[in-house]
């Protein structure tokens, strides 16, 4: 195992989405989640490259209209964007979600930001996580990882939860990774850097 | 201290722009308090003509090879002198807001050098009423973008605070001359020229000027009633550059107001700033891309702390030099 710095996992995870070809902000996002979920003591790594697997054979959405089962839409990738436009709108989302875990980093983080009040369910309207301004409450350890039916909605303020509340007080800026993982993901943050020309290097302090 | 500084510290200040924000708000805040004081005592009078006389001593020392900075601090010099030796710097700074006038008194006949080196003579000695601002110069980097905008607002946003990215003519060649990668060999920023290095396809996203008009003309098309958060669900190509746009609206010293890939473009500037905020002085520029400085020179070193006079460190040369 290999010990790493939560800014080392958001900097390769944003450069390795980018050599997808998938757009910075996007890439953005999914580097800051990765990074609450290394924080938090969560495994990230093997699901964002499993994401970056489904990307690139076309298995995962980004589409939060057109999602199924054998094509979900990607937490990872939109989880953000989702979860602001839920907000945005008091609106529900429903659909087919890869990766829930990361959706649920997308939920803590806009509510401790903007004060919300967000619930994720199954298609059973089982509570999966329910965020209360900066209180999340989530069994992530339970968490699926693969890929299921949710629903997205704004709620309202509701102290009778169900679900053991969160503690951010364990978190750590240095995560244990798999070295061979790690090493995969690097390779593909390498693909975005370019061999630097000798003029370019001139007058450099090279 | 010495030190060299390189194309590194530029993305720096593009990719945390709320922190830029902020360094620069610190600054210019400091700088309208002592200029909004009405009165200073003979004491602080005198304090002014001594970080003048301080400021010229240093400027003889400051020995650099580029030729256009030799005359920067040749001019510098100059105007000390004419600025030291004016009868009216004495009677303005006895006078009701000293030191906004003796500022507006020469402003037009001196150069960008010496109005820094006014702004920190007059900074320097009133601690009292700028040290706190230090306590205002970090930034919370939100990863969120606000939900509450929607794209009238956003609109309103780049009409008024990007009219600089608005003037660029993105489609001439000199506007496109360069672009920012980061380099295999080293894993540091670099700046390629279009015509001539390949890897435009890999560059960082420091167009922002290109990137706000694609923008505005998207957001034009749209009903302006639509969120931001429509947009980027939709659109999630404008994620990036939303965000910078909105964090613009609260943080006005956000962004780097000008094209970085215009052929005009001097990294060097953009790291003299963000240097200028570690105290680096003596800017000994060896190319448009780098630069050496010097840190804490004159810095009591720790027996010397207990002197009286420790903190009065700006400016140092050697007298007998």
């Amino acid at each position: 195992m290999l010990e790493i710095s939560s800014n080392q996992v958001y900097s390769e995870t944003y450069k390795a989405l980018r050599s997808l070809g998938i757009d910075w902000g996007i890439a953005k996002d999914s580097a800051n989640l990765c990074k609450w979920l290394a924080i938090h003591n969560q495994f990230f790594l093997g699901s964002i490259l499993k994401t970056t697997d489904l990307y690139k054979c076309g298995n995962i959405s980004t589409s939060v209209n057109y999602n199924t089962y054998e094509k979900p839409l990607s937490s990872a990738l939109m989880g953000m964007v989702l979860v602001e436009y839920v907000a945005s709108k008091n609106k529900t989302w429903e659909g087919y979600l890869n990766s829930p875990k990361f959706m649920v980093a997308a939920m803590a983080l806009i509510s401790n930001e903007q004060k919300s009040y967000l619930e994720l369910s199954d298609k059973n309207h089982n509570v999966i996580a329910i965020t209360d301004k900066e209180k999340l409450y989530v069994d992530l350890n339970n968490l699926s990882n693969t890929n299921i039916y949710c629903i997205l909605n704004v709620t309202q303020k509701n102290t009778n939860y169900n679900i053991k509340e969160f503690s951010f007080s364990d978190v750590s800026f240095a995560s244990k990774v798999n070295e061979k993982c790690w090493e995969k993901l690097k390779s593909m943050a390498f693909d975005t850097y370019v061999p630097e020309s000798d003029a370019s290097k001139s007058g450099a302090g090279y | 201290m010495g030190n060299a500084t390189g194309l590194g510290m530029a993305p720096f200040l593009i990719n945390h722009p709320e922190l830029l924000h902020k360094w620069i708000n610190a600054r210019e805040t400091a700088i309208s308090k002592v200029l909004a004081i009405e009165n200073l005592d003979i004491k602080q009078q005198n304090e002014i003509i001594i970080l003048l006389n301080n400021a010229l001593g240093y400027c003889a020392q400051w020995k650099v090879d580029d030729q256009n900075q030799s005359v920067r601090i040749k001019n510098l010099s100059l105007d000390l002198e004419t600025i030291i030796n004016n009868p009216n710097t004495k009677k303005l700074l006895s006078q009701t807001y000293p030191l906004k006038n003796i500022f507006d008194f020469f402003v037009d006949q001196i150069s960008l050098e010496t109005e820094e080196i006014l702004h920190s003579i007059f900074i320097e000695p009133f601690s009292n009423i700028v040290e706190n601002l230090t306590e205002e110069m970090a930034a919370v980097e939100t990863k969120s973008v606000p939900i509450k905008y929607k794209i009238k607002k956003v609109i309103n946003i780049i009409r008024q605070n990007y009219d600089w990215a608005l003037k660029v003519d993105v489609n001439e060649q000199k506007e496109n001359h360069f672009f920012w990668y980061t380099s295999q060999a080293k894993l540091e920023p670099r700046l390629g020229m279009q015509t001539r290095d390949h890897g435009s396809e890999k560059q960082l996203p420091f167009d922002i000027a290109h990137q706000v008009q694609n923008t505005l003309k998207l957001l034009e098309t749209l009903p302006e009633n639509m969120t931001v958060s429509e947009v980027m669900i939709k659109y999630p190509q404008t994620r990036n550059i939303i965000r910078r746009i909105i964090i613009n609206d609260t943080s006005e010293y956000s962004e780097i107001q000008d094209n970085l890939h215009s052929d005009k473009t001097k990294p060097i500037d953009i790291l003299r700033c963000k240097l200028s905020f570690f105290g680096a002085s003596k800017y000994d520029p060896k190319s448009d891309l780098w630069t050496r400085i010097t840190l804490f020179q004159g810095a009591p070193l720790p027996h010397q702390l207990q002197e009286k006079n420790a903190c009065d460190w700006i400016f140092p040369y050697l007298s007998d030099a």
